[in-house]
């Protein structure tokens, strides 16, 4: 494996007195994909919020050399973490372009915010004609998009995804992934998503963690684990 | 018709002191989602402050900018003290809190400055204008009233923390995701509450006179406004203020039976009347889903 970006040992997680994850060890590549595959409930969105600070957590984990468990939500996305959360955390009542602004509400660099916005909008030609529009009139795959282009706004050194193909057609589902790769590809973005569509997650995955219950019960290189028989039969459905 | 004109006149006066106190609570509702009903208390407090550096010799404008800044500081402090540790408590506890606040401030002012009352002055003097239809006074409020509105479109329209405010109060978590330090946007909204709140005071107090209790009444015609023109919209509350300032005179004027003492109940009826047909107030955003 390449250099790590983020590594996480004996992660544990709860909401309130329940316990959500049971010591979860693993690692994200610098400049890599990383896809935690599992089944509703498995704690694959409390893996990222446990990464964001959203929920209680203990164990360590460390993000670009530095020890970052227990610093709070805006602390984290300081560093370079942008995280695009489930339901897509969208400012409904905004314009996209105000949404796009928001993303780089913790950059001063005038120049580069435009520029940003430019670049943003070279990857979504949608959202650039839909500038002046209410955010929560967009479509659903749309509001994928607009998600995606405000992490991008923060500069991220690392992405996390909270299932980015929920609730989306299948070929908008295609195009968000399509550019997420060339995000990977061109860009040297490093990536964490979590999904529960395999087939779509583990052909754009370097590497690939199944979480069942709380726990990691299998990591491995993406392609091993697509072809694992019971990763087949219990996700990919053939 | 004079009448009639006199009456629209005296309403729009009075209702530049609601469309003030309407501002106020729309500032603190944007940020926080919650009516402040101590936001009265705060702005008697302020005027009070401002007084007392009239009585220490202090010219007026320098008391009215120094009071802004105090008032903003305080706005900040109360927030970061006492709201701040109950940000996960649910609503009816903020209630109590606003409550006791409203005490605490009364009677605060009251052990401070006594219960008698107290006149204050007007920057803009008394003189008559239009043939007497409005007072000097009256007209200096009214712009103070616009300028504040257009300070503030700017301010949220047109500046980054604007706009970082406008997210924290719509999306909190959202909001933190993309960096924003979102308990410092609320603290800022608590402070500039206390300022426009704190100008409304002292706008109002060479009307009412001050005492302790001088923003009672004030404050429901303050809530009527702000429901009537819409929570969420500056400009409703303004408009919404006036409104209610000359619907009130007009019922107290041409409807038998209502005159002086049952105008409060106008402003109430109104507030009933608003939620009942359109809840989000005449200027209020509706907000555009899809499901």
């Amino acid at each position: 494996m390449s250099n790590v970006l983020l590594s996480a040992r004996r992660l544990c997680a709860s909401y309130g007195a329940t316990r959500v994850l049971h010591g979860l060890d693993f690692d994200i590549a610098e400049g890599g994909v990383t896809v935690f595959l599992g089944a509703n409930g498995a704690g694959k969105t409390s893996t990222l919020r446990a990464l964001s600070g959203m929920i209680d957590t203990t164990g360590e984990v460390t993000f670009a050399g530095r020890r970052v468990d227990g610093s709070v939500t805006e602390k984290l996305a300081r560093l370079g973490i942008a995280h695009v959360p489930e339901g897509r955390g969208t400012f409904s009542r905004m314009t996209v372009e105000e949404n796009l602004q928001l993303g780089a509400m913790s950059r001063n660099d005038k120049a580069g915010i435009a520029a940003d916005i430019d670049r943003a909008y070279g990857y979504f030609p949608k959202l650039r004609e839909r500038a002046t529009q209410q955010a929560g009139t967009l479509s659903g795959g749309e509001q994928q998009m607009l998600a995606v282009a405000r992490g991008l706004m923060m500069r991220p050194r690392l992405m996390l995804l909270d299932e980015p193909s929920f609730g989306l057609a299948p070929l908008i589902v295609e195009e968000v992934y399509a550019i997420l790769r060339r995000l990977n590809e061109e860009e040297g973005l490093s990536i964490l998503l979590v999904e529960q569509n395999a087939t779509a997650a583990l052909a754009l995955a370097g590497h690939a963690y199944l979480i069942e219950t709380g726990e990691i019960v299998m990591s491995g290189p993406a392609q091993d684990i697509g072809r694992d028989e019971n990763v087949r039969r219990a996700y990919l459905g053939y | 018709m004079d009448l009639f004109l006199h009456q629209v006149f005296a309403g729009l006066s009075t209702g530049g002191i609601y469309a003030l106190m309407a501002l106020a609570i729309v500032m603190i509702y944007q940020a926080i989602d919650h009516l402040n009903f101590a936001q009265g208390e705060m702005a008697m407090f302020s005027t009070f402050v401002s007084w007392q550096m009239l009585q220490w010799g202090a010219p007026y404008w320098a008391a009215f900018l120094l009071t802004i800044v105090v008032s903003f500081i305080g706005g900040v402090v109360i927030e970061r003290v006492v709201f701040k540790p109950l940000k996960a408590a649910p609503v009816l506890s903020h209630v109590v809190v606003f409550i006791a606040l409203f005490a605490i401030l009364n009677s605060a002012a009251g052990f401070l400055w006594d219960y008698t009352i107290k006149s204050y002055p007007t920057p803009f003097g008394t003189t008559p204008l239009f043939g007497g239809l409005i007072s000097s006074h009256d007209a200096g409020m009214t712009v103070v009233t616009l300028v504040i509105l257009l300070l503030l479109y700017v301010f949220f329209r047109y500046t980054r923390i604007g706009l970082a405010m406008r997210a924290a109060a719509a999306n909190p978590e959202s909001a933190r995701l993309v960096g924003i330090r979102v308990g410092w946007m609320i603290a800022l909204g608590w402070g500039m509450a206390a300022a426009i709140g704190a100008v409304a005071g002292m706008m109002i107090a060479p009307v009412v006179f001050l005492e302790p209790n001088m923003m009672l009444s004030i404050l429901l015609y303050g809530f009527a406004g702000a429901v009537v023109g819409g929570l969420t919209s500056p400009l409703g509350a303004v408009i919404g203020g006036f409104s209610v300032g000359v619907i009130e005179n007009l019922a107290g004027t041409y409807i038998p039976y209502v005159g002086r003492e049952l105008k409060l109940t106008i402003a109430l009826a109104l507030i009933v009347a608003v939620l009942t047909i359109k809840p989000s107030g005449l200027f209020g955003r509706v907000v555009v889903t899809r499901v």
